[in-house]
């Protein structure tokens, strides 16, 4: 059965087709809460309160094809509410071995990981989830905008920033304006 | 294709390494918890037949006449006049800001609220019912407790006395309801939440009239109130070259932010920053091209930045910094290449004492200074462990037997 056919029995009650779609997207949904959380105990947290809210809220979903989108939108909302309510600490995330060989010189190198692992540590929660959504979910930037519940111009504004402190982490390209600038009045 | 270009198209693979897609193990725990579960009945939900713009309109009370409603007014402030009066001659409160005697610890678990009354009694239960209550943060004279609760439409604000008792809903719900202080007289609640997508500072009136959004003109975030009632936060603008950041002060009354830094392209120019109880000074944590996670301290009236002596040398990294009631002291997370630990040193810095445990990278504790600000309580997240620590070593750290999922909160009370 595709998942159309899941979402659509789960929304019924079926809570066998609901246990296929939690085994379709768990793992998915750990990585990301892992990435945007850094912190394994609080994205179980996460994942964990997003799936019992997707299964009791499921008759609430229209579109069955939107199911993925939709529970991004929830496991998203569930990671930054939790965050939001730790803010004022920073959480970090372990390294995880790597099984397998590396896929580009880049992404092969532990040293990178690790730049790149201390560069999103010193992102905020709504930031890494731009970055997660976009680049690790594969989510178009105006879907990332709706799912997080922000305009396009701060995701577009968020992504910049992120990509931008990442690159000088990883491969040392400077920032744009690395000097504070004199002033203080809003824009 | 460039270094930035390779790297862009690497960045996918990168993350999935950061964290490799398996199936956890708590997988068999949620198919457990949702098969015990009830599923709401579609009909509940008014977006599957309702215009969402009318379903969330909010509720507008009306009295039902002038009578009964200036009858009602006349009944509360007779009640309030008296309840103030036996309050006023009963009850001493502490100062809003320096230090205090320490009070109750409150924390929530399951929904509930409970207030353990000193570290070696039990933990009583004081809010509890259906609603899925979050933390309980009391008012900085003691008397009273702010509860988070989730409603349709965002997270709700209510206030009970530091019992639970007379628990009663404040205006408006909360959407990505983050951050909540409490004024210094305790009159007001400031949140931070969305509004239209966008990061917004809301005033709430503690006794439920009325609550209204600051029109700062920037997104703001780790916000605090000052002894002098302005309010403290970090802003971000937004401009053609990209987001500005700064701290700024407002008045909550209105008019607009005031600056008390240099605006930075940077984000990690500021990071948590966190005010002196006698509203003078801010620590905070920079992380930018030139220093690496480094404590400094500003003067909110002269602009005077200073790092604090020995922070961010020898490839060690702090974070996370506040200072002690008496702003003499800072406590702080020191980050090495391995583990990191807590930390305090003195306002100015130079000998640092490391304090509790030591901890992996990635397991950090959650921490702040009990009101006398003789102790601190840290709450090891990764072993759930509870400790009050001394921050001089002078005595024997002491872990707490309590079932907390996370840091409780603790009142302030009057010596």
């Amino acid at each position: 059965m595709d998942q159309r056919g899941l979402v659509e029995r789960a929304r019924e009650g079926d809570h066998d087709a609901f246990t296929a779609l939690i085994d379709l997207t768990i793992a998915r949904l750990d990585s990301a809460a892992r990435l945007i959380l850094r912190d394994p105990e609080l994205a179980r947290d996460a994942v964990q309160e997003s799936l019992i809210r997707a299964w009791r809220d499921l008759p609430g979903l229209r579109d069955p094809d939107r199911f993925d989108a939709w529970l991004h939108r929830i496991t998203v909302h569930t990671c930054l509410d939790l965050a939001r309510r730790r803010r004022r600490r920073v959480i970090e995330v372990a390294l995880e071995p790597i099984d397998g060989p590396a896929t580009s010189d880049i992404a092969g190198d532990v040293a990178d990981r690790e730049l790149l692992d201390g560069a999103l540590r010193r992102l905020d929660p709504g930031h890494r989830a731009v970055v997660v959504l976009h680049f690790y979910l594969g989510m178009p930037l105006p879907e990332v905008a709706a799912a997080i519940g922000i305009p396009l111009g701060t995701a577009q504004s968020r992504l910049f920033y992120a990509l931008r402190a990442m690159r000088t982490s990883v491969i040392g390209e400077p920032a744009a304006v690395a000097t504070p600038v004199p002033g203080g009045h809003p824009a | 294709m460039t270094t930035e270009q390779r790297f862009d198209r690497d960045l996918p693979d990168l993350l999935a390494q950061l964290a490799p897609r398996v199936t956890p193990d708590y997988r068999d725990d949620v198919v457990r918890q949702t098969a015990s579960l009830r599923q709401r009945p579609a009909w509940t939900f008014p977006e599957r037949w309702l215009p969402m713009d009318i379903t969330f309109a909010p509720a507008r009370g009306r009295p039902r006449s002038v009578a009964v409603f200036l009858a009602t007014v006349v009944v509360a402030l007779l009640l309030g006049a008296m309840l103030l009066a036996y309050v006023g001659s009963t009850t001493r409160v502490p100062p809003p800001f320096g230090p205090a005697r320490n009070g109750a610890l409150f924390y929530a678990a399951d929904g509930d609220i409970y207030r353990l009354d000193s570290l070696t009694s039990e933990p009583r239960p004081i809010i509890t019912g259906p609603a899925d209550d979050g933390w309980a943060l009391p008012s900085r004279d003691g008397r009273s407790l702010a509860v988070s609760r989730p409603v349709s439409g965002g997270t709700q604000v209510l206030i009970a006395d530091s019992e639970g008792r007379g628990l009663r809903p404040l205006a408006g719900a909360y959407a990505d309801f983050s951050e909540i202080d409490w004024s210094p007289t305790g009159e007001q609640l400031a949140v931070i939440s969305s509004v239209d997508g966008v990061p917004t500072l809301s005033i709430l009136e503690s006794d439920g009239s009325a609550a209204r959004t600051l029109d700062l003109g920037m997104e703001p975030s780790s916000f605090w109130y000052l002894a002098d009632g302005r309010i403290l936060f970090k802003g971000m603008t937004s401009t053609t070259s990209g987001p500005a950041f700064g701290l700024y002060t407002v008045d909550p009354a209105g008019g607009d932010p005031t600056p008390i830094t240099p605006i930075s392209r940077v984000e990690g120019t500021w990071i948590d920053p966190v005010p002196s109880d006698d509203g003078r000074s801010v620590v905070y944590h920079r992380w930018d091209e030139t220093v690496h996670g480094q404590l400094r301290v500003l003067d909110i009236a002269s602009g005077t930045d200073v790092a604090v002596d020995g922070s961010a040398v020898g490839g060690i990294e702090d974070e996370g910094a506040r200072f002690s009631p008496d702003g003499q002291t800072i406590l702080f997370t020191r980050f090495s290449a391995t583990d990191n630990t807590l930390a305090v040193t003195s306002r100015t810095g130079g000998a640092v004492r490391e304090i509790g445990e030591r901890t992996p990278g990635n397991t950090m504790a959650l921490s702040f200074f009990s009101p006398d600000g003789r102790s601190v309580l840290a709450f090891y997240r990764e072993t759930r462990h509870l400790w009050l620590l001394d921050p001089t070593g002078a005595t024997p750290d002491q872990q707490l037997d309590l079932p907390v999922t996370d840091t409780p909160t603790w009142q302030r009370t009057a010596d």
